[in-house]
């Protein structure tokens, strides 16, 4: 009787140092995520500067979806149908204004299938305002635009508004797969000095890195995740975007943004 | 005069001089030879084994254990000089005969007898020994002996009849037997070793432990300052409080109690985030492994000591923080190194 219960006690000695105390969370780098786990776009839209949007529409819609979602059960569906009429169709979701002068900006992306793009497609963006205090001198900035190879695969372009030219990015032509969720992510320090800086990575690989030169005129940022388009094949694409964050460090592909 | 109780540590060579001060102005003393006479002594010999000086019946001490305290005390070079200068042909030189509570030290001539009720046999030897000692070389009374033995003298029991002794001298003595309880205060500093973790920590450490034998309690807690380190990429303040509980073994000697300690630990931990957008302080407990080794002076209440402790925490909590996740773990093996004073008391 004695012995057992010596080996009871000695079991739950040694569980005790196995199982230690766990985990101990010490806070959060996050500022602002949006998981679309409510069903609802209410994560961009209850927040100051924060919208959803689709215009025009009919025919460009954004939902949630419940059918596919990077973590949880429900993504953002952000579907255009952009035909070869030289009009541009937009999905969007943004966040204007309240951001920090530099942070990290992530998204996961779907693509279902495969797009032949004709003019643009763009899926991250960041505008400027020229004052920051007035919304009519707001800007476009940087679009990080879904483009197709000549193998028909699809890749990154990265689009400078200033210079109404593509940016040479440090990995040439990295393929962005389909039918499979990616990570886009980006480091945005808005400054009209050289301390400026803008940098990209696709699922963790860095795929440009500009540094040392102005970004913006203002420290003002809107930043959306979206899917505006020109002369897509086929015209009707959906795109769609899961666990947002804007963050004071890297997410990383194996950021987590809940616990 | 019968006393009852004899001191343990620090004591034990003041019993066997006591004893030997007795002895000085007894008969038996005039029947030590004298040195012009004997340096001559064909019958000199060097024993390597004690079995020719030391015999007797006893068991508690055994001869063999009271010639291992002996030449401990007395250089080997003195004790063959001093052996070969008071053997008068007899064989052994030294008897020991163990009474049960009271145990008999006959040697050179002089006779002394003590009582042990716990029956003790290391700490007889010891005292045999210092009492062996004395009697083969009263020189050694004032030139090497006293560094060894407590200011405080215990008192020896008279010595057996028929065997003529004079009463002990009146000396002032204390029969306080060691402490059956010790308080251990000192400063401390541990470093905490990890694969993401390594932090270094100043405090200070208060410990206790009992018994008087061999083995006993012993019980620690330790309040380190907080302090900030870097596991994987977030900056934490770190603060830690360890507790542990195990058993000591104590290893006596003339001038220091060495001692080991294995037991368990568990330290309340608290970690906060310096430079996260959202910090928060969480508090947990490590389980783990404590192993400790330490010597304390062995004369007085009040002696310094010294340690070394190790602490193997075998799961140490993850640190979680978003959008990271885990960034690494605490410390698994912590080291520490304390010094201060110990307290002897009951």
């Amino acid at each position: 009787m004695r012995s057992a219960r010596a080996v009871s006690a000695s079991v739950l000695l040694l569980a005790a140092f196995a199982a230690g105390c766990g985990q101990l969370d010490v806070g959060s780098d996050l500022l602002w995520t949006a998981r679309f786990e409510t069903g609802d776009f209410t994560e961009w839209t209850g927040v100051a500067g924060g919208d959803a949007q689709a215009f025009p529409m009919p025919p460009n819609t954004i939902a949630v979806s419940n059918g596919r979602a990077h973590t949880g059960s429900y993504a953002a569906a952000l579907t255009i149908t952009a035909g070869s009429d030289g009009t541009q169709e937009n999905a969007v979701l943004s966040r204007a204004g309240g951001l920090p002068t530099e942070a990290y900006y992530s998204a996961w992306y779907y693509l279902p299938y495969s797009v032949s793009v004709g003019t643009f497609w763009v899926i991250f963006k960041f505008r400027m305002r020229t004052d920051a205090n007035d919304a009519s001198t707001a800007g476009e900035l940087y679009d990080m635009d879904l483009a197709t190879l000549p193998s028909g695969e699809m890749t990154l372009e990265l689009y400078d508004h200033r210079t109404a030219a593509d940016l040479p990015l440090d990995v040439a032509n990295p393929i962005v797969p389909v039918e499979q969720w990616f990570q886009l992510e980006a480091f945005y320090r808005a400054a009209d000095d050289d301390t400026g800086r803008l940098t990209y990575w696709l699922d963790g690989q860095q795929v440009v890195d500009i540094a040392g030169a102005p970004t913006s005129p203002t420290s003002w940022v809107e930043w959306d995740a979206c899917s505006v388009g020109e002369d897509l094949t086929p015209q009707m694409a959906t795109l769609y975007v899961d666990d947002c964050a804007v963050s004071r460090s890297r997410v990383g592909p194996a950021g987590q943004l809940t616990e | 005069m019968v006393r009852e109780a004899l001191l343990r540590g620090a004591g034990l060579a003041a019993t066997a001089l006591l004893g030997f001060v007795a002895t000085m102005g007894s008969p038996a003393r005039a029947a030590l030879p004298d040195p012009a006479t004997v340096r001559t002594a064909p019958e000199a010999h060097t024993p390597s084994d004690g079995s020719s000086v030391i015999g007797g019946p006893s068991t508690c001490p055994r001869p063999d254990a009271v010639w291992s305290e002996l030449v401990t005390l007395v250089p080997p070079g003195r004790l063959e000089a001093r052996l070969r200068a008071v053997t008068r042909g007899e064989t052994p030189l030294v008897e020991i005969v163990d009474l049960g509570v009271p145990y008999r030290i006959l040697a050179a001539g002089q006779v002394r007898e003590y009582r042990d009720e716990s029956r003790d046999c290391a700490y007889r030897a010891r005292i045999a020994a210092v009492f062996v000692a004395l009697a083969i070389d009263p020189a050694q009374l004032p030139a090497q002996l006293p560094a060894q033995l407590p200011a405080q003298l215990p008192a020896p029991l008279a010595p057996a009849t028929p065997l003529p002794a004079p009463q002990p001298a009146p000396l002032p003595v204390d029969d306080t037997p060691p402490p059956r309880a010790r308080l251990d205060l000192g400063a401390t500093a541990v470093g905490g070793l990890g694969p993401q973790d390594h932090v270094g920590q100043l405090g200070v450490e208060l410990r206790w432990s009992a018994g008087r034998r061999r083995f006993g309690p012993a019980a620690g807690v330790t309040a380190l300052l907080p302090v900030d380190n870097t596991v994987g990429s977030v900056r934490l303040r770190q603060w830690r409080l360890p507790i542990d509980a195990g058993l000591r073994a104590r290893i006596p000697g003339p001038r220091f109690e060495r001692y080991g300690e294995l037991g368990v630990s568990a330290a309340l931990l608290s970690e906060r985030a310096l430079d996260l957008a959202t910090s928060r302080s969480q508090t947990g407990i490590e389980l783990g492994l404590r192993l400790a080794v330490g010597l304390h002076a062995s004369r007085g209440r009040l002696a310094p000591f010294a340690a070394l402790s190790g602490e193997l925490v075998p799961a140490p909590p993850a640190i979680f923080a978003l959008p990271a996740g885990t960034v690494g773990h605490t410390p698994i093996f912590w080291i520490g190194a304390t010094a201060g004073a110990s307290l002897g008391f009951l």
